[in-house]
């Protein structure tokens, strides 16, 4: 049965909470023909099934709509993806992220310095964009002012707008069918100026790598002095790397932290409780992530001809894993449709936002932190924070959150 | 003897102990991840430690066993 879900509607984006009500319960594996057959998955219980069922539903084909994988870690299963996050995992363990607050922290205040007495302006430009940008280019050893550049185009990789993606379907759809899915993969988007600018940090990084120069204790470097099993990174690998890293960990994170700050805003009795309760900044961080989970879904591919909730899917079919709505699922949640910071933290950071299973986001201890400390100094920083305008939600259809934010806040010299 | 810990207080959820060692970590109906071997022997200490460090959550520990 097609259902009259629009994932590319205008919309469904502008407001997601109804619609994934309605999906849940009218339609939990609601069918999608455009621009061909695939279907998105509603429930807490079903969105579960099928994360931890990586062999039945493959994530070869790429987190998106689209068929194509980008070759590391969300696109690419067991094998593959055990060296892959074995790998990054060495300079990204939870611990060494963790470990970043205070550095973390310096940044924040040095952001915030710089526009402070400005009194008005517009949060997602001033804050939420910059931070994960510039904390993956420090993880990447880039540049953060170049890499601030590139940002348009990364988001277009992850998050195009619903014409160019369902485009970016059709051809991929036409090319899976005429050459088979390895010629899919390999025409993975990526633009020659962000290409040319990693190959020339890489080759920097090799060359001190090879003189037996002190290297940076980054990301780059684990990916560049990587060897397991024998084997080392080619350049094209750890470039699918950075580029996957650059996008995952940004947009994502800045979606968080606009999302965050926007609902406390539209909700001035939490605002105050987070205000006068430190303790309330990991619930908050955390309630945020349920309610509005930056990335609303991510696909899943059927390996084989299969069966799920009842209806026959064939092979290589995409089906939508919608997080936003496990986060929003009466059956595991009490009261979904509150924004509460007082849940009980220990059941609430098992929402969907970072997914879960062998996929489950390796950034996550580091957009957490980021999210912890904007939020802390923008409450201290920032008092009387307070809306200026209507927001204007980002297009992306993955995507969740808005792309501008008109707030005004008391600079320090009024007082 | 060594005893090997989930704490569920912390664990997410992210199945990577029962991916990458499922000899030693299991996964119950709802995804909790259970230790399979509570005292790991000599050789399956590594595979635990393996666990330890990729655990998203930190939620896993070889801790003392006083029993042992």
């Amino acid at each position: 049965m097609a259902s009259d879900f629009d994932f590319f509607d205008p919309e469904f984006q502008k407001d997601v909470h109804p619609h994934f009500a309605r999906m849940r319960e009218e339609c939990p594996m609601a069918k999608v023909e455009e621009p061909f057959d695939w279907y998105a998955v509603t429930r807490e219980k079903d969105v579960r099934a099928l994360l931890h069922d990586w062999k039945q539903w493959t994530s070869e084909l790429g987190p998106g709509l689209a068929r194509s994988g980008g070759g590391v870690l969300v696109s690419v299963d067991p094998p593959e993806h055990t060296f892959d996050r074995r790998l990054v995992n060495r300079a990204f363990t939870p611990a060494s992220l963790l470990a970043m607050e205070p550095q973390i922290t310096e940044l924040i205040e040095e952001i915030i310095d710089g526009f402070v007495e400005q009194g008005e302006g517009d949060f997602m430009e001033l804050l939420a964009v910059p931070v994960p940008l510039i904390v993956i280019a420090w993880l990447l050893g880039l540049d953060p002012d170049l890499l601030q550049q590139m940002r348009p185009r990364a988001d277009s990789v992850i998050a195009p707008n619903a014409l160019e993606q369902e485009e970016m379907a059709r051809q991929m759809a036409a090319e899976v069918e005429s050459e088979g899915r390895d010629a899919a993969r390999s025409t993975a988007s990526r633009s020659m100026s962000e290409v040319q600018y990693f190959l020339g940090t890489i080759a920097e990084r090799r060359a001190m790598h090879a003189a037996n120069e002190e290297m940076p204790q980054d990301t780059l470097t684990a990916l560049v002095t990587a060897e397991l099993n024998g084997r080392t990174l080619t350049d094209d690998e750890i470039i699918g790397f950075m580029g996957f890293l650059f996008i995952a960990g940004s947009a994502t994170t800045t979606q968080l932290i606009g999302n965050m700050i926007y609902r406390l805003l539209q909700n001035p009795d939490q605002m105050e409780l987070v205000k006068n309760n430190p303790d309330l900044y990991d619930t908050c961080v955390e309630e945020s992530l349920r309610y509005d989970a930056p990335v609303n879904g991510l696909f899943r591919t059927a390996v084989e001809d299969t069966e799920f909730l009842g209806v026959q899917v064939p092979k290589d079919t995409k089906v939508l894993c919608m997080f936003g709505s496990a986060n929003l699922d009466p059956e595991m949640w009490e009261d979904p449709e509150k924004f509460d910071v007082t849940r009980d933290y220990e059941k609430l950071k098992l929402h969907y936002a970072f997914g879960q299973g062998i996929h489950y986001c390796m950034g996550a201890p580091l957009a957490r932190v980021e999210a912890k400390v904007a939020l802390k100094l923008v409450l201290e920083r920032m008092p009387n924070l307070r809306l200026t305008g209507e927001p204007e939600e980002i297009s992306a259809p993955v995507l969740h959150g808005v792309e501008t934010l008109p707030v005004a806040w008391d600079p320090p010299s009024a007082s | 003897m060594q005893k090997l810990v989930i704490e569920r207080r912390l664990c997410l959820k992210s199945g990577q102990c029962s991916y990458l060692q499922p000899d030693v970590f299991q996964r119950d109906e709802e995804n909790w991840p259970v230790v399979a071997v509570e005292h790991p022997k000599e050789e399956q200490v590594d595979l635990a430690n393996d666990a330890i460090e990729m655990c998203p959550a930190q939620a896993i520990s070889l801790v003392e066993d006083g029993e042992g």
